[in-house]
């Protein structure tokens, strides 16, 4: 069994290269190798292959996905539809990062699943119990600094629940995922400028919701 | 330092300008208009340093490698064989992926794209000088018909004998061309349509293609 826990994961600051090239070139890296041989098989009918995929990337998707939608039971939703077209989109990889690839499909989906609840508007998001995750930290015996922390993620994550959609995308895919302007206006096929306006945007209305919780993030 | 009595200006000051600022993304002459602002305005100043802070936040959230890592997805995602049965491309769904592959997708595209252009382009060359060829035939017989009818003993009304006299050159031309131009012209549209086809076809192949590019996918 393939299990992407056990092979690190380098987190990307750097903005991504898509090669062009087949799927069937040697990789260097063992992931990536991995990844290209498992999708070849899962090309050629191995529908084994295809689920080991699904199961070295559906934590990390639902963990994108859940960012942009922060409805646990939409944001799995809108992940089963990211495997349902990657499957059926196999024949279009063009080679490259297998996880990129994923990851943008589950941003696509992630979008499609804001833009059904824009049309049927309800409940806004509610807020993300996202206490149990901690960054590793060197004030890690302090429990003063960890429930300061947990917090400050607590208060955040309730706050980008209520901004936009469209400002909460773009502040997720780039202060949190890492991916540049040029990026995301890729992803979400929209300019540059207004990658930029809706991250600035963004920032000030998380500062506004935020305004009487501001003492957790200063100084 | 910023200035506190200016803060009963802050109402009409330009927040985004400072969100921009606070993000380093100015250019040339704002730079120097978003440093006045935040040096005259206390409340653009602590705007700026809670926009540093709330993104030095976000980005501490971790992304989604590092929060995987630690708390899995709420289900299994795994296809099953009736997901993958359903999923699988069928009939005509299945030749358009085949063709619709980035790689295929441009070549195809491409050749479909032209030889329906080159189609097009034939089918009204066909059908342009026959309609020309048709109106002259016609003008020709309006003509001849007037020089019969002028011909003295030879009455309009006997059009039995004007279709018995001896074979006019100019009418006999007339009728040929008539013929072919007919059969030309009938053909004409059938390959406008089919050249139309192909033309669409290889253009949606070839947004497929630019499209697949674009996304890196
Ligand atoms: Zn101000």
């Amino acid at each position: 069994m393939l299990d992407s826990r056990r092979l690190s994961i380098a987190v990307r600051r750097t903005p991504q290269i898509v090669e062009d090239r087949r799927s069937t070139v040697v990789s260097d890296d063992p992931v990536q190798r991995r990844d290209l041989i498992l999708l070849e098989q899962a090309r050629g009918g191995d529908l084994h292959a295809f689920n080991d995929l699904v199961v070295c990337y559906q934590d990390l998707l639902f963990a994108l996905v859940v960012r942009m939608v922060p409805d646990r039971d939409q944001a799995s939703d809108a992940v089963q539809e990211a495997f349902f077209s990657a499957f059926r989109n196999m024949a279009a990889f063009r080679g490259g990062s297998v996880r990129s690839w994923l990851s943008r499909i589950a941003i696509n989906a992630a979008m499609d699943a804001q833009r059904l609840k824009k049309r049927r508007p309800a409940d806004p998001y509610p807020e993300l119990e996202d206490d149990s995750w901690q960054p590793p930290s060197n004030e890690a015996d302090n429990p003063v600094a960890i429930s300061l922390q947990a917090e400050r993620h607590r208060a955040l994550n309730g706050a980008l629940a209520q901004i936009t959609d469209d400002q909460r995308s773009a502040i997720v895919l780039f202060d949190v995922e890492g991916y540049d302007y040029a990026e995301i206006a890729g992803m979400t096929g929209v300019s540059l400028g207004t990658v930029k306006s809706r991250i600035h945007r963004g920032r000030l209305a998380l500062r506004d919701r935020l305004s009487d919780r501001m003492d957790l993030f200063r100084g | 330092m910023a200035d506190r009595g200016a803060a009963e200006f802050h109402p009409s000051h330009d927040l985004e300008l400072v969100a921009r600022a606070a993000a380093g993304d100015l250019a040339g002459g704002e730079v120097m208009g978003a440093r006045a602002l935040v040096a005259s305005c206390a409340t653009c100043a602590e705007l700026e340093r809670d926009l540093h802070a709330i993104a030095g936040a976000t980005r501490g959230l971790g992304n989604a490698a590092a929060v995987s890592a630690s708390r899995p997805a709420p289900r299994d995602f795994r296809l099953s064989a009736a997901d993958a049965d359903r999923l699988r491309p069928r009939g005509w769904l299945r030749v358009w992926r085949v063709l619709a592959e980035p790689r295929r997708a441009r070549g195809f595209g491409g050749a479909l794209a032209t030889l329906g252009l080159v189609g097009l382009l034939v089918s009204t060359g066909i059908a342009a000088p026959f309609d020309g060829a048709d109106g002259a035939a016609s003008e020709m017989t309006g003509a001849t018909k007037d020089v019969v009818s002028a011909a003295p003993g030879v009455g309009p009304a006997s059009t039995d004998d004007a279709a018995a006299l001896p074979a006019n050159p100019t009418s006999s031309t007339t009728i040929g061309a008539r013929e072919y131009s007919n059969s030309n012209v009938a053909a004409a549209p059938m390959l406008a349509i089919a050249s139309g086809a192909m033309l669409i076809l290889g253009s949606a192949l070839l947004l497929v293609s630019w499209r697949s590019r674009r996304v890196g996918s």
